[in-house]
């Protein structure tokens, strides 16, 4: 009961939505399975406040037991609440929202991205040690592609900008496209294998 | 008040910078403040869904518009996502995840089928060899070569000798010239927010800019 449930829904709703692809039936296709995907992201909007009622659950037992710098999770919180609350109430136009928003969450977010600019500075250095030709390759390619969005490699060399497309045009979209085909075609057999019950990875270890 | 912001903003990039020398406790606070504000962002955006796409057309509908009873569906299962925090209740959660995955694996198969396969198959062969892509006019052949390339380097059904080994060869060097480049593209698009920081901190903060 406790798995074959589940299973069971997994299976109806992912083959009546396949089916629903390739066959229309009258006022079920319109009214039940067409709306299937409306029901997914409903859902799934439920899971996102699960995920946030999770991170209450977690850090209101760090301030309880007064685990070591609790006040980060006191912090976290009030961050959290305010900025649900606020547009909920009133509206996202708010001045306290659009503060929050435009001066600590925008900074915030675009630090961290940029921290990983450091972060593939250091990776960069480990990939391109010309160990092999493979790596003297990626290498030769990653510069083009670099000078060629830089005003200093037109400087450098003119053709920079010219190759640089060239290579994203023919290899980039080439070497991407071999392996979106491949992918596709796994990402439809474990679809299947999902949607018949032969993978239950994720139902976890429950 | 903007002042203030542009302090608040410029103290709390400079605490995530500070990663780079070693984790410390200013960054941990404004980890957690990114943690809090996020969170709080995505607590809006799943009420404002419930509420526009569920709530709204089931109890109170526009003048002019059916009550969809349907509706009640995606509400209940919703709810029963909750029942995950019970400890005799835990595994009724599963159904409305096996219902997200169900639509979900339906829906990864209806995507890849049109877009990921039959489209990029049709685009392939549907090139001209003898035409000018970009620069060269052996260009397409090279494209096409390269995708067959790829494909061959991923084909582990039979032992890789003969012919499969010069295809998984010319499939290798092309998804290293791919993979450089889009190694390239990531190392700028990342150096294009590091600046965009920078700029900020120098310009906005310090008006040095």
């Amino acid at each position: 009961m406790r798995r074959e449930v589940p299973i069971a829904v997994t299976f109806v709703a992912g083959i009546l939505f396949l089916l629903d692809y390739f066959i229309k039936i009258p006022y079920v296709s319109e009214n039940v399975v067409g709306q299937f995907l409306d029901w997914a992201i409903i859902i799934a909007a439920f899971a996102l406040i699960l995920g946030a009622a999770n991170l209450l659950r977690i850090h209101i037992q760090k301030i309880i037991k007064g685990k070591k710098e609790w006040w980060n999770s006191v912090i976290l919180l009030v961050a959290m609440f305010v900025m649900a609350i606020i547009p909920i109430i009133w509206t996202q136009q708010n001045a306290v929202y659009t503060f929050l928003f435009k001066h600590i969450f925008e900074n915030l977010n675009g630090t961290m991205f940029a921290l990983l600019a450091f972060y593939i500075a250091s990776a960069a250095y480990r990939a391109f040690r010309i160990r092999t030709k493979e790596a003297a390759v990626l290498l030769v390619s990653a510069v083009v592609v670099m000078l060629g969005a830089t005003p200093i490699g037109a400087k450098i060399w003119s053709g920079f900008p010219e190759y640089s497309s060239w290579l994203q045009t023919i290899f980039t979209t080439a070497g991407m496209r071999g392996i979106m085909i491949g992918a596709s075609l796994g990402a439809t057999v474990t679809a299947l294998r999902i949607i018949f019950g032969i993978d239950k990875s994720y139902f976890g270890g429950q | 008040m903007e002042t203030l912001g542009i302090w608040i903003g410029a103290l709390g990039t400079l605490a995530i910078l500070s990663f780079l020398f070693r984790e410390n406790p200013f960054f941990r606070t404004a980890e957690h403040l990114f943690i809090g504000l996020a969170a709080g962002i995505g607590i809006f955006y799943g009420y404002q869904t419930i509420v526009t796409n569920a709530w709204n057309p089931l109890f109170n509908p526009a003048d002019g518009e059916v009550r969809k009873w349907f509706l009640i569906v995606p509400l209940v299962l919703g709810v029963l996502l909750y029942t995950r925090f019970l400890n005799k209740g835990k595994w009724i959660s599963r159904i409305p995840l096996g219902f997200l995955v169900g639509v979900g694996s339906a829906l990864a198969i209806r995507g890849v089928i049109g877009a990921s396969f039959m489209s990029q198959i049709l685009a392939t062969m549907q090139l001209p060899l003898w035409h000018t892509m970009a620069k060269f006019k052996i260009d397409s052949i090279l494209f096409i070569l390269g995708v067959i390339g790829t494909l061959i380097y991923f084909y582990f059904s039979r032992e890789q000798k003969g012919p499969l080994k010069v295809g998984a060869s010319i499939g290798k060097w092309v998804m290293m010239i791919a993979f450089g480049a889009a190694f390239g593209n990531t190392v700028m698009a990342r150096m294009s927010l590091l600046v965009g920081r920078i700029y900020f901190l120098l310009g906005e903060w310090l008006h040095i800019l």
